[in-house]
């Protein structure tokens, strides 16, 4: 059905206009119509994808460090180098099908987009190669826990079950002979005893919830970790605008991609020296 | 004023295992004041001589870890190492030492590895510390025993007939220098690195929770000027693989340079600390552990009438080093009871263990004898001469940087552990579970038994937890 549309500027009296259109002589321009259906789309394919990686988070080692093979899956701390490479692609990626979507044409990605990405996966994979080069204290804790007979968390698990096993043997009607009761409790107390060493020497790298594992090291809250994740959401946010003013991939300026640059060379470079948690 | 109304601070290093020789014995080469080695001094091993000797400058961590394997620690070790064959009546020919080394099962690689010794350019800090201050070539091991006996006579004078660490009765009932110190209103402390033999005494259990405090505690003590009126410093006797810590006890084959990075820490703290004036610091070792040395041990006052098979702890036991700090010690003092060497039996007796308690005693006005050993013990107050603290010795003393590497600390920690890691494990193991209440009876003592971790690792883990948790720590 044919809609009446009316454009115009604002008018300052005494002044001519000027067309912005054509030559003055076929002044015609483009106005497309989103669909609602496809805005909609575009928003549950946001949401769905976001949803995805929130749950996925949560609930595996996405985005965790594996510092200690001895902590159970839940316990690892989240990495703040794979926070960021998922923040990124999280963003470009939905940005782009969403934009796809709506436009319902393949976008361009900018060369911004692509330089954020590679500074991100750059940023990940030398936090990585980091961790794997110095010797930490969770390596010294790994070690350590090895060297006790804890190389895993089935190891941890293993010695729970062998306690449980052993404390209803004690509960047996009738009950064991006395010097089988007293080999019973040495084993039982020997393996607590391990339990309590493996709690004591794991305690500080337990996650303590995701905002303080990407903000601090062992010794507290750090400036390197905090300057990266405040300049990531920052940045984050100027992209998320760029995408929803211009309907289109950002056209960073490079003073802000320099910026991330920096940013993340400052996490990893600091990376090295600290006591990770 | 001397160094009686003067001294209101004793410290104690006791590290482990090494002999005089084997630490000091160049520190005065051709002195005839000194009783160091000529350097012709040797055993015989297959009928040939095995002369004293020393690695080359500097020091690796190998060299560092002369001798590996451990020698023999044990009585009759002990016995054959001085007589070469079973103790007689006579002097002994201090001859056996690389015959006892050799029959170990299965054999050494390195016969002569017994009878190393350090120079002093590789022990730069007790070396440095010895010619500042004093040194004592007429300090014994007790008794010709193991660790623990030894250990017993520095804190009560006897070691009640036991000649190794196993079969120790937990606690230790012979009444000790700490509670008497209590007794007369008498600060003290026990420092301890991972678990203090010390914590086996059973007349300071009741009040152990107030006195026992790690390392750093006596470095913050030092600093603050509040160090009490006797400090015994326990160095680390296991590897923690958790803060990448080895043994600096010197026991060997533990690296010796950890040993004089804690001798450092120890004398830093001191010669920094508002009490440096006012204190005597005392550098020993427990007992020689295997390594050579060539001076006989004389005949000593048994201190009570315990006997093991018919040894009536009438014999002293091997020199140890022993370095004797303090501003009233005239520098490069050569600390002797008698100048012109010891009879091969007594009086004079010469300096050992026990001369910390008689010294105690004399300074903080402890009361009587707790044997007849320390009563008859040289004290280290007369040779503390100068009438005034003049002798402030170099300010600080650097020991050669030595960290120990990965591969190093998984070998100790995944090692056997040694008698006395071993002894203090099942010490651990049969500590109470909490701290004992002032007024609770104390238990009587029942012999060790608790089976021992098959490494140090494991052995290191479970005691240092059951140590915190009696001293609530």
């Amino acid at each position: 059905m044919p809609v009446t549309v009316s454009l115009g500027t604002k008018a300052i009296q005494g002044t001519v206009v000027p067309s912005v259109f054509g030559d003055g002589t076929n002044d015609k321009f483009g106005l497309v119509v989103i669909p609602t259906t496809r805005v909609f789309i575009a928003g549950v394919f946001v949401i769905v994808v976001i949803t995805t990686f929130w749950v996925g988070a949560r609930h595996s080692n996405w985005f965790r460090d594996n510092l200690l093979p001895q902590l159970a899956p839940a316990q690892q701390t989240y990495s703040l180098g794979r926070w960021q490479m998922a923040f990124w692609f999280t963003l470009i990626f939905t940005s782009f099908v969403a934009l796809g979507v709506v436009l319902w044409a393949v976008p361009t990605i900018s060369a911004q987009a692509l330089a954020l990405m590679g500074i991100s996966a750059a940023t990940g994979g030398g936090a990585i190669w980091v961790d794997d080069k110095k010797d930490s204290p969770a390596d010294k804790a790994n070690r350590g826990l090895q060297a006790l007979g804890l190389s895993t968390y089935a190891d941890v698990t293993r010695v729970t079950r062998e306690i449980a096993e052993r404390q209803a043997q004690l509960q047996t009607n009738p009950p064991p002979n006395p010097s089988v009761v007293q080999q019973l409790g040495l084993g039982i107390q020997d393996r607590q005893l391990l339990l309590r060493a493996y709690e004591d020497n794991i305690k500080p790298f337990v996650s303590d919830g995701w905002l303080k594992d990407l903000t601090t090291d062992l010794n507290g809250g750090t400036l390197h970790r905090w300057q990266a994740f405040i300049w990531t959401w920052v940045l984050g946010a100027v992209f998320l605008i760029g995408v929803y003013i211009n309907l289109a991939m950002p056209q960073f300026d490079m003073s802000l991609l320099a910026l991330m640059g920096i940013s993340s060379a400052g996490y990893v470079g600091f990376k090295y020296p600290e006591q990770q948690q | 004023m001397g160094a009686l109304e003067g001294i209101e601070h004793v410290v104690v290093l006791m590290l482990e295992n090494r002999s005089f020789d084997c630490m000091l014995g160049k520190l005065y080469p051709k002195d005839p004041s000194f009783e160091g080695l000529s350097g012709g001094e040797r055993n015989l091993w297959l009928s040939q001589p095995v002369p004293v000797w020393a690695s080359s400058i500097p020091l690796d961590v190998q060299a560092a870890s002369i001798p590996d394997p451990d020698p023999g620690e044990l009585f009759p070790d002990m016995n054959a190492q001085l007589f070469n064959g079973p103790r007689t009546a006579g002097a002994p020919p201090m001859s056996g030492f690389v015959q006892n080394y050799m029959d170990q099962k299965p054999p050494p690689a390195e016969c002569q590895a017994v009878m190393h010794y350090f120079t002093p350019d590789q022990v730069p800090v007790i070396s440095t510390l010895a010619r500042s201050f004093g040194v004592c070539d007429q300090w014994h091991a007790s008794a010709p025993c193991q660790t623990w006996p030894n250990r017993f006579f520095v804190h009560t004078g006897t070691s009640l007939g036991y000649v190794n660490n196993s079969n120790f009765p937990i606690p230790f009932p012979a009444p000790s220098i700490f509670k008497r110190l209590s007794d007369c209103g008498k600060g003290w402390r026990v420092y301890f690195h991972d678990v203090p033999q010390s914590l086996l005494l059973r007349d300071i259990w009741l009040e152990a929770l107030f006195h026992f405090r790690f390392f750093s505690t006596f470095l913050s003590d030092a600093q603050n000027g509040t160090l009490p009126n006797y400090s015994f410093i326990e160095p680390r006797y296991f590897t923690d693989l958790f803060l990448n810590n080895i043994p600096n006890d010197e026991h060997p084959p533990h690296n010796v340079l950890y040993g004089e990075q804690l001798i450092a820490d120890v004398y830093n703290a001191v010669r920094s600390s508002p009490c440096w004036k006012k204190t005597l610091l005392v550098i020993t070792y427990d007992e020689h552990g295997g390594c050579f040395d060539h001076m006989a041990p004389p005949r000593a006052i048994p201190p009570d009438d315990h006997k093991h098979n018919g040894f009536a702890f009438d014999s002293y036991g091997v020199r140890v080093p022993a370095v004797i700090v303090s501003p009233y010690m005239p520098p490069g003092s050569k600390v002797r009871e008698v100048p012109a060497g010891l009879p091969p039996q007594g009086p004079p007796y010469p300096f050992d263990h026990t001369s910390i308690i008689k010294t105690l005693r004399i300074l903080f006005d402890l009361g009587p004898p707790l044997t007849r050993r320390d009563d008859v013990a040289p004290d280290l107050l007369e040779p503390l001469s100068l009438e005034e603290p003049m002798n402030d010795g170099p300010a600080s003393v650097t020991p050669r940087a030595s960290v120990p590497s990965v591969p190093e600390l998984e070998r100790r920690a995944n090692a056997r552990p040694n008698h006395m890691q071993g002894a203090l494990s099942q010490m651990a193991a049969q500590l109470p579970s909490a701290p004992l209440a002032p007024d609770a009876a104390l238990p009587e003592p029942v012999p060790l038994t608790a089976p021992v971790p098959e490494t140090v690792a494991k052995a290191h883990a479970r005691s240092i937890i059951q140590v915190r948790s009696f001293l609530g720590l």
